[in-house]
Parts: C-alpha cells; sequence; structure tokens
C-alpha cells in the first residue's frame, strides 16, 4: 500500500472513529457543530493531498441529467401523495426561518462532497478508499439522525439501522460512484435536490416510515443506474446481451413484484398484508400465512356478512378470526366472533366500528413466517 | 456469462434482498402490520357442578328430612320420615356452570321410588303408599327440568328443586298399619356442552 493511501485511511478511520463514539457513546454533534467537524476534516485533506477543481468535459451535461432525474423522482413521489394523502410540512416557510433550516444543511453538503470528491481525487480511488469513504459519508448521516432513536436498545439501534445506515450507505454508494467518475457538481446536485424540498414546499407526501426508508434505499440505486446507462464507460459487451426480450422481461417482472411486496406492505393503500402469528384460524389460516387484507370495509361495515374472516384490533393487539354474528343498532356495529381452530370457543370481546381494519381476501401461505420467527425471537429475549 | 452481466444479476438479488429485509424488519416491529394476536387460543375447560352452599331444606308439614351432602356433582342420601299425608321434602339446590362452555341438559333421570314396606299387611302398605307418592325435579319456576335446557357459561346457574311428597289419601282406610321405607330416589340429570 502507498504510503499517501496509508495516510489516508487513516485519517479516514479516525474520522468515522469520531462519529461512532457521537453515535453511541455522546451526540455531541447538530447541525452547526457537524460544519466544524467537516471544515476541518476538509482542511486537513487539502493540507495532506491538495485540491484540483473537476475539469471533466462533459460536466454540464451530466449536472442536468442529475437534476432532471431527481426532479423527476421527488414528482413522482408527489404523485404517490395523490393515493396516499399529503401532509402539511413541519418546517415553516417564513424566510427567517427557511434560510436558518437551508444554510446549514447547504453547507453540509458542499463540504461533504468536495470532501468526498478530494480523497477520492488524491488516492486513485482504491476500493479500500471508496470503501472507507462510504463508511464515513455514512456515519456522518446518521450522526445527525442519532439523536431520533435510542442506539442502546436493541428495538432502537434495529429502527436506526432500517430507516437511516441502510437508505443512506446507498445514497452514498451512488455519491462516491459519481465523485469517482463525474466530480463533486453531479453530487451537489443530487443532494440538494433531496435534502433541501422538504423546507422549500409547504406540502410532503404521507410515507410512513416504512416508504421512506424503501424508497430513500431505492432511489440513489434507480440514479445510479440511469446515469451510469447514459453517461458511464462503455464496455464492450457480447451483441446477443444487449436489450435482449429475456432480460427485458425479467427487469419488468422483477419490477412489478418488488412493487407489490412495497405496496402490499406498506400499508398505505386500500390492500395491505400481515402474517399470522397464532394457530387460532387453523386449519383455514395456518401460523406464518400471509394474509391479503381490503381495508376497504372498515369505512363500509354494511359489507360485512356472517362468515367474512375478520381483522380488528382489540387493546393493542390485531387479531383475525371469522365473523358469526353482526348485531346492528342504527350505525353502531357489535360483531361476535370466533377462531375457526376447534379449540376455540366464541371470543368474549365485541367488535365495534372503531376495532375493524378490514376483511381477509387471500392468503399466501408461509411467506410471513422469517417476521413470524423474529418476532417471536425478539419476544424471546424480551424486546 | 460475462461478468458485468454476473455483477448486474448479483446487484438486482441484492437489491431485492434489502428490500425483503427491510419490509421483514418493519412487519416484525409494526404495530400497523403486527402479527396476529398470542393469546387468542385460551384455555378451555368443562365444570358444570352442584353449588353446594346453595342447598337449602324446607321440609312441609310432620317430615323430618336430613341433611344430605353435596360432592361435586352428586347429592348425598338423604331420609325423610313423612308421618301423616301431605308432608314433603322439599330440597332446593343450584346447579353452576363455570366452564368455558355453554351446557345443556342432555337427559334427566327420575326413579320410581321402592317402597318397602313391614309386617302383615306389607303388601298392601306398599302399594298404598307408593300410590301418593310423587317425585319430581323443577325449575324455579314450577316447570319440569327438561332435555335441552341450557346453563351459559362462565357463571351461568340453574335453580333447581326436587321435592319427594307423600299426597293426601282420599280414603284414611288406606293409610299404611306400619312404617315403610322409601329407596331407589337417586336422581341424575346430565349435561353436555350446547352447540
Amino acid at each position: 500500500m502507498k504510503e499517501s493511501e496509508k495516510k489516508l485511511l487513516i485519517f479516514e478511520i479516525v474520522g468515522s472513529l469520531i462519529l461512532i463514539l457521537n453515535i453511541f457513546v455522546k451526540n455531541i454533534f447538530n447541525d452547526y457543530t457537524i460544519i466544524l467537524f467537516l471544515i476541518g476534516m476538509l482542511a486537513l485533506s487539502y493540507y495532506m493531498l491538495g485540491f484540483e477543481v473537476n475539469k471533466k468535459v462533459n460536466r454540464k451535461e451530466i449536472i442536468k441529467a442529475v437534476a432532471v432525474y431527481t426532479t423527476a423522482f421527488l414528482i413522482m413521489l408527489y404523485g404517490l401523495g395523490i393515493f396516499i394523502g399529503f401532509v402539511k410540512s413541519p418546517y415553516s416557510t417564513n424566510f427567517w426561518v427557511l434560510l436558518r433550516n437551508i444554510v446549514p444543511v447547504s453547507i453540509q453538503i458542499f463540504t461533504t462532497e468536495l470532501l468526498r470528491y478530494n480523497i477520492l481525487k488524491k488516492s486513485g480511488s482504491t476500493k479500500k478508499i471508496r470503501t472507507m469513504v462510504i463508511v464515513l459519508t455514512t456515519l456522518l448521516d446518521a450522526s445527525l439522525a442519532v439523536h431520533l432513536y435510542d442506539v442502546k436498545t436493541f428495538m432502537g439501534a434495529e429502527e436506526m439501522i432500517m430507516s437511516v445506515i441502510i437508505p443512506m450507505a446507498s445514497k452514498n454508494i451512488m455519491l462516491t460512484k459519481f465523485s469517482t467518475e463525474y466530480g463533486y457538481e453531479p453530487c451537489w446536485t443530487y443532494a440538494l435536490i433531496i435534502s433541501l424540498y422538504q423546507y422549500i414546499l409547504p406540502i410532503q407526501p404521507n410515507l410512513n416510515i416504512y416508504l421512506q426508508s424503501v424508497l430513500l434505499f431505492l432511489i440513489p440505486v434507480l440514479m445510479e443506474t440511469i446515469i451510469n446507462n447514459r453517461f458511464g464507460k462503455k464496455e464492450k459487451v457480447d451483441i446477443r446481451d444487449q436489450n435482449s426480450l429475456k432480460s427485458k422481461v425479467i427487469t419488468v417482472i422483477t419490477s412489478i413484484i418488488m412493487a407489490i411486496i412495497i405496496i402490499l406492505n406498506s400499508n398505505a393503500f386500500r390492500f395491505a398484508t400481515t402474517a399470522v402469528g397464532s394457530g387460532s384460524m387453523e386449519p383455514t389460516i395456518r401460523v406464518g400465512d400471509a394474509i391479503l387484507i381490503d381495508k376497504s370495509y372498515s369505512e363500509h361495515l354494511d359489507k360485512l356478512k356472517v362468515g367474512d374472516i375478520l381483522v380488528f384490533r382489540i387493546d393493542d393487539s390485531v387479531y383475525t378470526h371469522r365473523i358469526i354474528d353482526i348485531d346492528v343498532h342504527g350505525i353502531k356495529y357489535q360483531i361476535t366472533t370466533k377462531g375457526d381452530n376447534p379449540n376455540n370457543s366464541v371470543d368474549d370481546w365485541v367488535v365495534t366500528n372503531e376495532d375493524v381494519v378490514g376483511v381477509v381476501k387471500g392468503r399466501i401461505p408461509l411467506i410471513g413466517y422469517p417476521t413470524v420467527w423474529l418476532n417471536q425471537l425478539m419476544r424471546g429475549r424480551g424486546i | 456469462m460475462t461478468n458485468r452481466k454476473k455483477g448486474l444479476i448479483g446487484g438486482v438479488v441484492l437489491v431485492i434482498a434489502i428490500v425483503i429485509m427491510i419490509t421483514i424488519t418493519y412487519a416484525t416491529f409494526s404495530k400497523t402490520l403486527s402479527i396476529n394476536g398470542v393469546g387468542v387460543v385460551r384455555k378451555q375447560n368443562w365444570d358444570v357442578h352442584l353449588d353446594d352452599e346453595s342447598l337449602q331444606l324446607t321440609p312441609s308439614g310432620s317430615a323430618v328430612v336430613t341433611v344430605p351432602s353435596v360432592s361435586g356433582t352428586t347429592i348425598g342420601n338423604y331420609t325423610a320420615t313423612f308421618k301423616s299425608p301431605g308432608d314433603a321434602a322439599v330440597i332446593g339446590f343450584e346447579v353452576k356452570n363455570t366452564g368455558t362452555f355453554k351446557a345443556v341438559v342432555s337427559s334427566v333421570t327420575i326413579p320410581t321410588p321402592i317402597v318397602t314396606g313391614s309386617g302383615s299387611n306389607k303388601a298392601q302398605d306398599e302399594a298404598n303408599v307408593l300410590a301418593k307418592l310423587t317425585y319430581t325435579l323443577k325449575n324455579e319456576n314450577g316447570t319440569p327440568v327438561a332435555v335441552g335446557q341450557e346453563i351459559p357459561a362462565n357463571g351461568g346457574v340453574q335453580h333447581m328443586v326436587l321435592e319427594l311428597k307423600y299426597n293426601n289419601f282420599d280414603n284414611p282406610d288406606l293409610l299404611p298399619v306400619n312404617d315403610v321405607q322409601i329407596t331407589n330416589l337417586a336422581v341424575t340429570v346430565t349435561y353436555q356442552e350446547a352447540n
């Protein structure tokens, strides 16, 4: 390993350690102090490596493409809001408040991307250096979000990994690649649009945490694919591999399956799936089966019939039992339920209007077993 | 297959795996996408029994009746001494269903008492007394305990009255000359789980 590469790795490892301590020991960084940290790291990198301005010939074209595609993704996100609804932005659009929100985030983005570019450009972009850059910048993003999670608990750490680490790692993998091949300007463009829209626009799509995590993970993957296809180095490939119908069909089918998984599990649309963890409905529905729920019945209780398999909430749990009696007093429904399992007797609760989630419309055998297994593992650990 | 294609396939598989992993993790912890309740299959039990604290003796006329014991589903032996026609031994009790299954009466067996006389007029005494005995099991409202009667689960109660009555004679010449014993009085009410 070259001496300069060694120095760079040490530099990145020290930076990463400081951020890890910030996440797990004491959270000292906020939107302002992190800027000082970044400026310090940037200054040190300039001192160690010097700095070179990006001289890529087609960088304007790349910047424009990144801006267009990032904006297109945002438009699609807002289009999703037509189905799942919008919420008022929690950020004030008062000019001074806007400035107070936008300026620190913009400075963070400028300094981070310059640091990324400088390290990658001057190190020759070896695999080790690129990996450490991704780790360092992901830890940076995690440092800014750590105050929202209790990382000392298993659940808090798990939530942070799913909603911050994985999506931010995906973003940083993309930005590292862009920085290596196209310079820092396309990275600025992407990061500024994706980070600042929430402060500027008065409404946002009502994405739940699951949809946010999945979309923030997938958008950089798609961006990288599109930009790489347009501007990336063309390799000699077998003519039979290019644009074959088979690969297009596989792409379309894979995309549709992924979209269905995301839509059904987001719980943001009419149909949702959930895994079944108890045997009270055996043999009709077994432990580990996933059930498809039509949630429109919660708004149209008159469509309920005796014999339907109802999904409902009692206290803090969700149950799936068959309707054996419906008692209607005006608009007030009182529904009696019973599990199909021969050991069950009639449930000793009464399901009312507010308890109804939906009606089971289908069953996929055993597909929910990983969720059931993980849930039982968590319960076993008292989590 | 070229290295590029292998890399692409690997990348796609990795992306799908990560999306599935995020989905499973959120489904595990989400209250909305929650697992079916764990406590739904409850412990079941069958428990239909006589309530010993409910036993009430109401002898009428000059009858003398000993207090029977009650154990589980059985009222033990008792004796009733009738001195004159019109006497009756009345035992009130409750049947309780503290189980989780609704219970229904599937059979009621009220035997014909056996009368045993003594002395020279034995046969005549036995016949005469037997003709004047009535042995009934009724509900609190006076209707006979019948097949199909239900006791709700989880605390349902049925009040019953067992009455052995020595009715009046129209002809005093038919009165027994000597003492007469009456046996075979065990009454059986069978319950089963209602549909």
